[in-house]
């Protein structure tokens, strides 16, 4: 049998993984990022109907900066051999976390990647998310406050902590932050510098 | 560039996934179904300083059964055409869903009888063996019991590809021994 394009086909109870083609797998994988984050979005969202915004809210940070970040970065270093504490290996770690640039991609196949990567040096990293699928959804719903808990409650704390984690000397800055002046603009740019 | 087998080499600002080799896409997919996986527990385990146990399980059977509709559900099946509405369409949705079952995740013996007739018998479940480390009965309970996320899980897979196809639990923690099988659930399309 030869490498399966999709799952068209007849069921077969001893299928796995390794009998699908890579572009099969890069769907799949881009498909598991989005429901991962989108998980985060509907917990979030059950919970302010429940115990209002401030509570859920601090409920979800607390997720992510207790366990779930921590959990995100060893899974997937472990999984592509990422090792270092440089920016460079912090950006490697960016580009295939779950959560982040592996879902800000257009559709496939050609998956156009809509965060960028620009390394100044191995000391200092720009990083720009061009088009940002979470806060298209909080401009279409006119969302304010969800857009402030994820990119200066969520985002903004947590580049911080990702970067410590790989480098207690490696600081984040924020360069530009939603809201946008216009659909045209870039949704947020970062800045890493690896502190003498 | 060849196929790079990981990433441990030099960094990429233009690497894709396309630039890595299958055994490497598997390898990130694993660990992805960990990390959801993974986050599940930590929601309800945070959950469990501010609410009562069933109130927790309330709350991950709601919003699981949301993301499958919002998310997984639309989101694999389009990944892989997955299309049709009889029992074995559904299983190939289970073999291939994040969280789904499958070697080293969630095992499972199929016993397919005919294309609308299936009976999984569970072998291997690091949830219930999570909980009956961890847990209390009333824990496992509310993950396989009547009405548990799991039963609305399955209910929820069913009715997204038939709503003629009913979810029937054959068997259902506890078990009586390590040995013993974690649960068996019989799919089929009623007339």
């Amino acid at each position: 049998m030869g490498e399966l394009n999709d799952y068209s086909g007849d069921f077969d109870a001893e299928l796995t993984l390794p009998d699908f083609s890579k572009e099969a797998l890069m769907r799949l994988l881009v498909a598991s990022g989005k429901l991962y984050l989108g998980i985060d979005g509907i917990w979030t969202g059950l919970m302010r109907k429940k115990y209002g915004d401030r509570a859920a809210f601090d409920l979800d940070k607390e997720v992510w900066f207790s366990k779930a970040l921590e959990l995100d970065i060893k899974q997937t270093c472990e999984a592509m051999n990422i090792v270092g504490d440089d920016i460079p290996t912090l950006f490697k770690y960016l580009q295939f976390g779950p959560a982040f640039s592996v879902i800000y991609v257009g559709p496939p196949p050609d998956f156009e990647p809509r965060v960028q990567f620009e390394l100044k040096d191995r000391n200092h990293g720009i990083m720009t998310v061009t088009r940002c699928n979470s806060l298209e959804y909080f401009e279409r719903h006119n969302d304010t406050a969800l857009q402030k808990l994820a990119c200066e409650e969520i985002d903004l704390p947590a580049f911080k902590w990702i970067a410590r984690r790989f480098n207690p000397k490696i600081e984040c800055e924020p360069i530009k932050l939603p809201p946008r002046q216009s659909p045209d603009d870039v949704a947020c740019r970062w800045e890493f510098r690896m502190r003498d | 560039m060849g196929e790079l087998p990981d990433y441990s080499g030099e960094y990429n600002p233009d690497i894709e996934f396309e630039d890595l080799s299958k055994e490497a896409l598997i390898r990130l997919l694993k660990a992805y179904q960990k990390i959801f996986v993974g986050a599940l527990g930590i929601w309800n385990t945070l959950n469990r300083q501010r609410m009562s146990v069933e109130e927790v399980w309330k709350l991950d059977g709601d919003v699981y059964e949301l993301q499958l509709n919002t998310f997984e559900l639309p989101q694999v099946t389009r990944a892989l055409n997955i299309q049709g509405n009889d029992v074995a369409t559904m299983l190939k949705y289970f073999q291939m869903c994040p969280d789904g079952a499958r070697k080293g995740l969630y095992e499972f013996d199929c016993d397919l009888k005919d294309k609308n007739h299936a009976v999984l018998t569970f072998t291997k479940c690091p949830t219930l063996f999570y909980f009956e480390r961890h847990g209390s009965p009333k824990d496992i309970e509310c993950l396989c019991g009547p009405g548990s996320i799991e039963e609305r899980a399955f209910d929820a897979i069913c009715r997204y590809f038939n709503p003629g196809i009913k979810a029937r639990a054959l068997k259902r923690p506890p078990r009586s021994s390590d040995d013993d099988i974690c649960c068996q659930w019989e799919f089929k399309l009623e007339k």
